[in-house]
């Protein structure tokens, strides 16, 4: 039977474990004493490239790696930002980690600081998230008063401040680069890469960005073995991952899994309890809004990053977007497309052009004033995809390429379709 | 060796096939332009920071995964490039194809047609036609201020403009605010942009986003011809081409030309927006001749006629010391040099001088001393040389902005700079350090440093140092200057932290009776500073395009062509007007001098001009010196005469005449010319360039300075060095500079500076520049203003010595207290008629 392994959920719906002392009661901070008393930020280091953990933002980039690129004997401050500005459409994991276990990030924030020799962490939470935000600053505070967080952490040399940032509502800000311009205070646009910020990054010192979810998963590391967690999910997806299901199920939520021991489709009607009214699956939307859609017919897939990434799209930021055979699937291209039209920074031309032209091609396709040739634009203009300065190009090119690629025939029937005299609706944006 | 480790320093690729060594760092756009090839891109400039963000210049590099942008891509040792490969021409279509989506296409009622990026790249780069159908996103157009257009709609966000803005001019008034497609450029709240570099926003914009608006509509690019000129409107003739249209004999536009010696690639507002004088209607063509108290056009062989006759008959009747002559020191160094020959050859006299702007007495002249220093021939790559800069009295953005551009470059590269002023200027923001000094009292405070140094230092080489030193009293400059004497020490220490000081003394320095003493103690104190450096490191700002081509062309009364004493010396502007007086100068030439506006007393110069019976004014304009006039003579003006000129740091530089003569009007140096041939001289007319021939010859450090030699981009004069010491005075501190005289009637010290932004010379007839002015105002300390009750848009009577002027009172902490400041000069405001230098202090009425 497929059902959920509880590792960072674990203390989930228990508020007892918002203060320090629920928090420990039930085992926390174990690992952080473990590490300061026993450990070497090397050890740390080395148990987290054990456990095979990879980014859980969406980009899935080994954790211990990304870790080894700050510059050996720099100078400079080193600093870590937890990326808690989650706002791809359809994931919503992070939140329950900051509001139902915030000392859980912390003391993840607290060992990866410690592997990474690094004194100050920000935490660049979603500006909507004022709950989250709270509860944090909450938690923050009660550590500083039980010495978990400030200087000499339980009576040894480690130092460690955590200071929470609030975003001001731009999706972009969950991009690293656009992450550190908003930290900064500068406009929140990506910058260029290289330098990358393990090299040059907040305030052009070494910088580690790494999602809530993926640090939330180092204190477990420490407690119980990198060799432990490699041991749960495949050789390529190790360990557990949350994963929030949406749309067309009867159970929507945030559940945790061992990658690997069930087909997508067996998670979409067992754990998030199938479809309404037992109707079928026309899409699934594997990894949040900007992966490429799998059409109802390729869901027997191991849910495992490498499988999903086999049949061209990805497990991302693991939220997965169910719609049934009554969806229509011009409209949900249009307002993805949309979203990202919206979320543009606007510094690069292919993403702040393209985005809106998608937006219009789309509009008139199912306003039914599509023309012959839509189709093919749309995706020529794809091509583009890999001309940006940061990937929300790239996000908005994928899902309009996986919509009209696997669902080809609905848009063409729509363009066919089309009446010569539809209304144009003018768009009078002045900005 | 030597060459082998260059060659090790060097990285080796190949672009499009052509192998490149280049220096480890160069980006790929740079390393492709040294082999010819040239990459499309908007976003990049070389003087700006890297964005890369307009995709356009995207290359592939062999074993990348992906394009790269070449703008922001150094290039790597064993590269293989390619710029024009299938995958690199599909990516620059695209982006074109994205950049046209929304632009309005409106080349054919856009200035930039012609000269656009986006025509030039779309005929090379883009496809003909664009598969978008929709409607076109459009923004409101705010008005940005006199100067310039913003067409939102025709921008494409490569954020030159904004970055131009905070990183070269220092003030970030230009922004990209919202995002995605509703991203546009704008400034705070849809205020005028104030910074007066913002002008070159408009080269800098590839495309027609930003144009001028003093150009806009009036032609097309290819209609104009540029010609190779030098701006006329400070001291640093900022190099430029003049463009113009013959049909319609019109000055359209002026832009930067590059020179690095100068002005890199920059100028301001007032040089690029002011050449409407030019075209004016307004200019006189025709001589005049006073009957009856009204002009009266006559032909110019009687004007010339009328001239000649009457000073040689004034030469004869008196003598020739009852000459005089006035000269403004804007003119070319072929004009101001005809001048004196011919006053000195024809008249033989020596009463000239171009001093227009101070009380001058014949021997006082700090620039004299600086030069017998062996200073100030500093050009600007030896001020960019220098770790620590320390201006007194000095207003870059007023008087020489264009150095304020350079130092304000040095200063983010980590340059120190020290300002010591009378009133706070906009530079004052990123000094190191500033003092406010009671007006007049810079001598006092250079003496005070010295004392401090050489106290740090604990040893008096010279004798003459020492006994200077032993005759100060600190506490009387501390009290003099109104500076803490721990601060003035504080200054001393600060500057001995450092051996490669230069100093940049303003114009305001020139008006005390001792300026010569404040250059001498200057150098003092260099060399007490910095370690063997010749020539000192000194630079005097002055305050007119061409002063320094005055005096080395021998506009003085006591020195010659090259510093040349003159055996019969002559008298000063301050002695020529009070040779009129007192009826000692019976005949004047005031050769585009207007006095009533830049000398300090105007009431005298009133005095003067109606006393004298014969004043002979040449000039572009009437003013209210050609008031007295008994012949006026109408000149041409820069746009249509060859000539040199030489800034503030001894650089002569060419600047060749845009737009033929306008009928009627002579040239200086055909007027110059005609005299002396109507004199008997034996003068011929000739081209200008013979004349710069001939300075190469009578001033000793132009030696070799020919027409030709000259060139395009100038060449710096010699080091007059210290062969004039007769023009170094010993080392005294004046008892003046210690000495303040003011009285209970009068309690506020009365302090004028230069604007950028006034209404002074030809800038009335320049619309734009009339728009852009800032009113005349009286600047008050909030402290002096709570005291007499005032409040902000009220006005305050300022009296004097000399009258009394009402004018609207700007409440401003950048005024010392205890001092009223009046910046800039007004057509329709006598600010030279409140108080005379010799008494500047006012009183203030409500």
């Amino acid at each position: 039977m497929v059902s959920e392994t509880r590792v960072l959920l674990e203390r989930i719906g228990n508020p007892e474990v918002l203060t320090v002392e629920g928090y420990i009661k039930k085992g926390g901070y174990k690992s952080l004493q473990k590490v300061l008393t026993t450990m070497s930020p090397q050890e740390v280091v080395n148990e987290v490239k054990k456990s095979g953990l990879r980014g859980r933002g969406g980009a899935g980039f080994p954790t211990a790696l990304k870790w080894s690129f700050i510059p050996k004997n720099t100078d400079k401050p080193i600093y870590l930002c937890c990326n808690a500005d989650e706002s791809e459409p359809g994931t919503c994991k992070d939140r329950v980690l900051i509001e139902q276990d915030p000392h859980l990030l912390l003391e993840g924030i607290l060992l990866s600081c410690f592997a990474i020799h690094s004194h100050q962490a920000y935490i660049y939470i979603r500006g909507e998230f004022h709950r989250g935000a709270e509860i944090l600053l909450m938690a923050i505070e009660d550590a500083r008063r039980h010495g978990w967080v400030g200087d000499n952490i339980q009576g040894t040399d480690f130092c460690c401040n955590i200071e929470v940032y609030r975003g001001a509502g731009a999706y972009i800000c969950g991009e690293e680069t656009g992450l550190l311009n908003s930290l900064e205070g500068e406009r929140g646009q990506p910058r260029n890469k290289p330098p990358f910020p393990a090299v040059a990054g907040l305030y052009d010192c070494p910088t580690i960005i790494n999602n809530v979810e993926t640090l939330a998963a180092v204190p477990s590391i420490i407690e119980k073995g990198g060799e432990w967690y490699s041991q749960l999910g495949t050789e390529k997806s190790s360990g557990t991952k949350l994963l929030c299901i949406s749309g067309h199920v009867n159970k929507p939520g945030v559940y945790e899994v061992e990658l690997g021991k069930m087909s997508l489709r067996e998670f979409i009607n067992t754990v998030g309890g199938g479809v309404p009214g037992g109707k079928s699956i026309k899409a699934v939307i594997p990894g949040g809004s900007s992966m490429p859609v799998l059409r109802g017919d390729e869901l027997d897939v191991n849910l495992t990053f490498e499988d999903i990434q086999e049949k061209g799209s990805s497990l991302g930021s693991g939220a997965i977007i169910v719609m049934d055979e009554t969806t229509d699937i011009v409209e949900a291209a249009l307002i993805i497309a949309k979203f990202y039209a919206h979320e543009s920074c606007g510094q690069c031309t292919p993403c702040r052009e393209g985005t809106r032209w998608f937006v219009q091609i789309l509009e008139a396709i199912h306003e039914g004033r599509g023309k012959p040739g839509d189709v093919e634009l749309l995706l020529e203009i794809c091509k583009s995809e890999y001309t940006s300065i940061c990937p929300l190009w790239v996000a908005a090119v994928w899902p309009v390429r996986g919509f009209v690629t696997k669902f080809k025939e609905e848009f063409e029937e729509k363009i066919r379709n089309a009446k010569p005299n539809a209304e144009i609706s003018v768009i009078q944006e002045t900005a | 060796m030597g060459k082998q480790s260059k060659t090790e320093n060097r990285v080796h690729a190949t672009i499009d096939g052509i192998p490149v060594a280049v220096a480890p760092g160069t980006t790929i756009i740079e390393a492709a332009k040294q082999v010819g090839i040239d990459i499309p891109h908007y976003c990049y400039d070389r003087d700006l920071s890297i964005v890369a963000s307009c995709r356009l210049c995207l290359v592939e590099i062999e074993k990348v995964p992906k394009l790269q942008p070449a703008c922001s891509t150094p290039i790597m040792e064993g590269q293989t490039v390619f710029t024009k490969n299938d995958a690199v021409l599909e990516a620059r279509r695209m982006q074109m194809e994205f950049l046209l989506v929304q632009h309005p296409l409106d080349c054919p009622v856009c200035d930039q047609g012609g000269e656009c990026k986006l025509q030039d790249y779309s005929m090379v780069h883009g496809c003909d036609a664009s598969r978008f159908r929709f409607p076109k996103r459009t923004f409101p157009k705010p008005d940005i201020g006199p100067f310039i257009d913003l067409e939102r709609n025709r921008c494409i966000l490569c954020t030159r403009c904004v970055r131009f803005m905070e990183e070269v001019a220092g003030e970030a008034e230009l922004a990209v605010i919202n995002r995605g497609n509703g991203a546009h450029i704008a400034t705070f709240e849809d205020q005028p942009l104030k910074n007066e570099f913002a002008g070159n926003t408009i080269d800098l914009c590839p495309v027609g986003a930003l144009t001028s608006k003093i150009t806009r509509f009036r032609t097309r690019v290819w209609e104009l011809k540029s010609s190779k000129s030098v701006c006329t409107l400070c001291p640093v003739g900022c190099n430029v081409f003049q463009q113009y249209r013959n049909r319609t004999h019109e000055v359209l536009r002026i832009v930067p030309r590059e020179n690095d010696a100068v002005n890199h690639r920059w100028i301001c507002d007032m040089g690029r927006f002011g050449f409407d004088p030019f075209n004016s209607s307004e200019r006189e063509r025709v001589p005049l001749l006073k009957k009856d108290n009204e002009f009266e056009r006559i032909s110019w062989s009687n004007a010339i006629e009328t001239t000649i006759t009457t000073f040689k008959d004034t030469v004869q009747s008196y003598s020739p010391h009852a000459v005089a002559g006035l000269i403004g020191p804007r003119h070319s160094n072929e004009t101001l040099f005809l001048f004196q020959q011919w006053f000195r050859e024809a008249v033989g006299s020596s009463n000239i001088d171009h001093r227009l702007d101070r009380v001058t007495s014949a021997q006082d002249d700090a620039y004299c001393t600086s030069l017998a220093l062996g200073a100030v021939n500093q050009p600007l790559s030896e001020i960019q040389r220098a770790s620590t800069i320390l201006m007194i009295g000095a207003d870059l953005p007023n008087e020489a902005p264009i150095l304020h551009l350079a130092v304000r470059k040095q200063v983010a590269e980590g340059t120190r700079l020290f300002s010591a002023n009378a009133y706070q200027t906009r530079l004052d923001s990123v000094c190191t350090d500033t003092l406010t000094y009671a007006p007049g009292s810079e001598t006092a405070l250079l003496a005070g440093l010295i004392y401090y140094v050489t106290r740090e230092q604990g040893v008096v080489v010279s004798e003459e140092l020492k006994s200077f030193i032993n005759k100060i009293r600190i506490t009387r400059i501390a009290e003099r200057t109104g500076i803490d004497k721990k601060k003035i020490q504080e200054w001393a220490q600060l500057l001995l932290e450092d051996e490669h000081i230069t100093v940049l003394l303003g114009s305001s320095i020139l008006s005390s009776g001792w300026s010569s003493q404040t250059v001498r103690i200057t150098a003092e104190l260099l060399s007490l500073l910095n370690e063997n450096e010749h020539p000192l490191p000194i630079s005097v700002l002055l305050p007119y395009a061409n002063s320094r081509g005055a005096m080395d062309m021998g506009c003085l009364p006591h020195r010659g062509p090259g510093f040349e004493p003159v055996e019969d010396a002559g008298r000063s502007t301050t002695e020529i007007l009070q040779g009129c007086m007192d009826g000692s100068i019976k005949a004047l030439f005031l050769f585009d001098a207007d006095v009533m506006e830049d000398y300090p007393d105007q009431s005298m110069v009133e005095k003067a001009l109606a006393s004298v019976p014969f004043v002979v004014c040449a000039g572009s304009y009437l003013t209210k010196t050609t008031d007295y006039a008994s012949v006026f003579l109408p000149l041409s003006m820069v746009s249509e005469e060859d000539g040199t000129y030489t800034n503030f740091s001894g650089r002569v530089q060419r600047s060749l005449k845009a737009l033929p003569q306008l009928d009627g009007s002579l040239s200086g140096c055909q007027l110059l010319l005609a005299l002396g041939e109507r004199w008997g001289l034996g003068w011929k007319q000739v081209h200008v360039s013979q004349i710069t021939n001939m300075i190469a010859q009578a001033v000793s450090h132009y030696a070799g300075l020919t027409w030709e030699h000259i060139g395009h981009e100038g060449q710096s004069s010699q080091n007059v060095a210290k062969k004039y010491v007769d023009a170094i005075p010993g080392l005294i501190l004046p008892e003046d500079a210690l000495d303040e005289d003011p009285s209970d009637d009068f309690p506020y010290r009365w302090v004028r500076g230069p604007f950028l932004f006034d209404l002074s010379g030809n800038k009335p007839y320049a619309k734009a520049l009339v728009e852009r002015s800032e009113p005349c105002t009286v600047r008050i300390h909030p402290f002096d203003a709570n005291e007499l009750g005032v409040k902000e848009n009220s006005s305050l009577t300022l009296k004097g010595d000399l009258g009394d002027v009402k004018l609207p009172v700007e409440i401003t902490s950048a005024t010392a207290q205890g001092c009223v400041t009046v910046l800039g000069k007004y057509k329709d405001i006598a600010v030279n008629r409140i108080a005379s230098p010799e008494r500047p202090w006012v009183k203030i009425n409500r």
